[in-house]
């Protein structure tokens, strides 16, 4: 307590420290929430700057933008269907349902509360427990347990999205087919790449979500309007109530649990922790089959546990040097700039600069519940702009956010091929979450399933003799027969009268 | 009743469709895999193993859509959830519309010319075409959203967080270089 208080003294007692708290903090939320730029675009440019600031102030604003860039990314997730970042993506599978229902306020408002929930936990676990959860997952989280707990969540998404579970379960085998292009995580060799350099890296995943999200969203809403189908979303500025908040108590408690274990794995960071999340809000539900079609806790859970996450990316960060994400790698360039490395001694050598982290991160997800609730009734009002003139823009913005990236047009054209294939996979009913979800999760996957693979000497029978492990395949292998059985039941009417 | 079944075959006969589809996909997956189907020194399964696991999955899950269509399950009563929620989701796009057409093929367009004019050449053009196919027809209107959105993002894009953007090709590479001098 008294090295978070000292933290917090420090943070706040310079005039300059304040000014570069502010600024991190509503910088995160613009870049995250402006539609084609993203919070590792401003953490990108600030990074050369750094090194003129005092090693506290540097560390702090990376520490700001990261919380308040996770919880930016959502707003854009929520009223147009593009993610600000891959950790937002689960955001739009349900928020842009509810924009679309009149509800992007409530939706804002779910996020922004449940995003300052799950940081200020996060930021609390983090202080008091960064030893102790870093060893336990450190310790028991191998590439077998990776393996398994992805192998369950894919069992999950499969049903996410669409009405057929035969359709869900192609469409996520199209998404783990697109994560196949590239080169193979453990040789190197390439895959259906068709002698295309471009395809050597894989398809930019950042490009993919833009084209089946937003791309295909323009190009559906410009076939309602040439049909007359199309309805203009209502703008409404309610806040979630007290009483429909205590009903995600829950869904809160379980995702801020799941973010914070993603956020611990190093290498997963808060990309995997949303997605799980989501899952896990899908599987624990009772109405499964409304998820993605405008259902809160398809806000709340995602929204949770990516701001869970942030915390605990703090602990493979610091402890170990290992970077869950883009930004937490770009935090270990400032320590560097500053001459320092992170790593087990960073506690002994430089304390005050961690808890001076701590202490941000902390009055950042607090500080985000306060500008967000006024952010959630106003923001919303862009819906008023007329859609004909929100395309063009859409498409720019989308265009930019998919070249800025790595410079390379073909991530636009994969964009722009990615919009016309989401389109006609939507209009037939497949599931383009379960596709994102394929690409994510089968290229954390393939990974960690070669590494288990080689370590349960090449015996997928393995998976059962590691009691962590087996409790994910067994569960894995229920979901399969549990949503098997529930369709079947659907079907064929079995006890209805 | 005749128009029902009519429109179930019809829908069985899109299933079916969309399920060779799948199996053509899985299949060309498959002999393209022939390709860097080798065993690796760490790892004796090979590069092909994982895109083989999910071959399998995309090819049983490709039966089931078949098989699902010719199983005689019972008509689902009014209030079945699942329908109400789903008959909200994309069931009233109809067939591809002209406009719509014209909105796949103007980026591609745009993307071309982005590679070969430049970002700040073309996308003024872009803009005016794109609202013009989203039905705007007001000259007014179109010439001002076109100026005012183009001035928008060059000031944040260029000016304020210099986004590098496409600069073209041959000459429009030079014209491109000069404009975004005189902006910055």
């Amino acid at each position: 307590m008294q090295e978070f208080l000292h933290g917090t003294e420090l943070l706040f007692t310079s005039p300059i420290g304040i000014t570069i708290f502010i600024g991190g903090l509503v910088g995160g939320l613009v870049f995250g929430a402006i539609p084609g730029l993203n919070v590792l675009t401003l953490a990108a440019v600030l990074l050369p700057f750094t090194a003129w600031f005092p090693a506290e102030h540097a560390i702090m604003l990376y520490g700001v933008i990261y919380v308040s860039g996770v919880y930016g990314g959502a707003i854009t997730a929520i009223l147009f269907n593009i993610p600000g970042s891959v950790e937002n993506a689960p955001t739009a599978f349900d928020g842009y349902p509810m924009t679309q229902k009149g509800q992007a306020s409530k939706a804002i408002g779910y996020a922004v509360t449940c995003s300052a929930i799950g940081g200020t936990l996060s930021a609390i676990l983090m202080m008091v427990a960064t030893e102790p959860l870093a060893n336990f997952a450190v310790s028991t989280f191998g590439p077998v347990e990776i393996t398994a707990l992805i192998f369950f969540g894919l069992t999950v998404v499969a049903g996410v999205g669409s009405r057929s579970l035969a359709k869900g379960w192609l469409s996520l085998g199209l998404g783990l087919i697109i994560g196949c292009i590239g080169n193979d995580p453990v040789g190197a060799t390439p895959r259906y790449t068709f002698g295309m350099l471009y395809l050597s890296g894989g398809v930019g995943f950042i490009p993919l979500i833009l084209g089946l999200f937003a791309v295909s969203e323009v190009f559906l809403q410009s076939q309602r309007m040439s049909k007359g189908t199309y309805e203009r979303p209502e703008i409404s500025v309610d806040f979630p109530s007290r009483a429909e908040f205590w009903a995600m108590r829950w869904a809160v408690v379980r995702s801020t649990v799941i973010g914070w274990f993603s956020g611990i794995l190093p290498g997963v960071g808060a990309t995997l922790a949303a997605f799980l999340s989501y899952n896990e809000a899908v599987r624990w539900s009772k109405t499964p089959e409304k998820f993605g079609t405008g259902e809160p806790e398809g806000v709340v859970a995602p929204e949770t546990a990516n701001n869970a996450a942030t915390g605990a990316a703090m602990i493979p960060l610091l402890a170990l040097g290992l970077p869950g994400g883009a930004l937490t790698a770009m935090m270990i360039g400032v320590f560097n700039v500053h001459d320092m490395d992170v790593g087990p001694l960073i506690m002994v050598e430089a304390p005050e600069l961690v808890w001076i982290l701590f202490a941000s991160m902390f009055w950042a997800s607090l500080a985000i519940f306060f500008l967000g609730m006024a952010e959630s009734k106003t923001i919303v009002h862009l819906l008023r702009v007329p859609f004909t003139l929100l395309a063009p823009g859409i498409m720019v913005f989308s265009t930019i956010g998919a070249y800025a990236l790595r410079g390379n047009i073909f991530d636009v054209l994969t964009m722009f091929l990615a919009g016309i294939a989401g389109y006609f996979l939507r209009k037939s009913d497949y599931s383009v979450a379960a596709i994102v979800m394929g690409v994510i999760l089968g290229k954390i996957g393939e990974n960690s399933l070669a590494q288990a693979l080689t370590i349960l000497d090449f015996n997928y029978l393995g998976f059962f003799t590691e009691p962590v492990a087996a409790v994910m395949v067994i569960a894995g292998l229920l979901t399969v027969a549990w949503s098997l059985y529930r369709r079947a039941r659907q079907y064929f009417g079995w006890g209805r009268k | 009743m005749a128009e029902l079944g009519e429109a179930q075959n019809k829908s069985r006969k899109q299933t079916l469709i969309e399920a060779a589809i799948w199996l053509a996909f899985a299949t060309l997956a498959y002999v393209l895999a022939v390709e860097f189907d080798k065993p690796l020194p760490t790892f004796p399964l090979g590069a092909a193993h994982w895109p083989h696991v999910i071959i399998t999955v995309t090819l049983i899950a490709a039966g089931v859509l078949i098989a699902s269509q010719f199983l005689h399950g019972v008509s689902k009563p009014k209030d079945d959830v699942t329908d109400q929620i789903f008959d909200e989701a994309e069931d009233d796009v109809g067939p591809l519309s002209a406009q719509t057409i014209a909105m796949f093929i103007l980026p591609l367009l745009w993307v071309l010319g982005m590679h070969k004019l430049g970002f700040l050449v073309i996308t003024p053009f872009f803009l005016l075409a794109c609202t013009w196919i989203m039905g705007v027809r007001s000259w007014k209107i179109l010439l001002t959203f076109t100026v005012s959105f183009y001035a928008v993002i060059v000031l944040v894009f260029y000016k304020l967080i210099f986004t590098p953007l496409p600069m073209g090709a041959g000459w429009f590479h030079s014209l491109n270089g000069e404009m975004i001098g005189l902006i910055q």
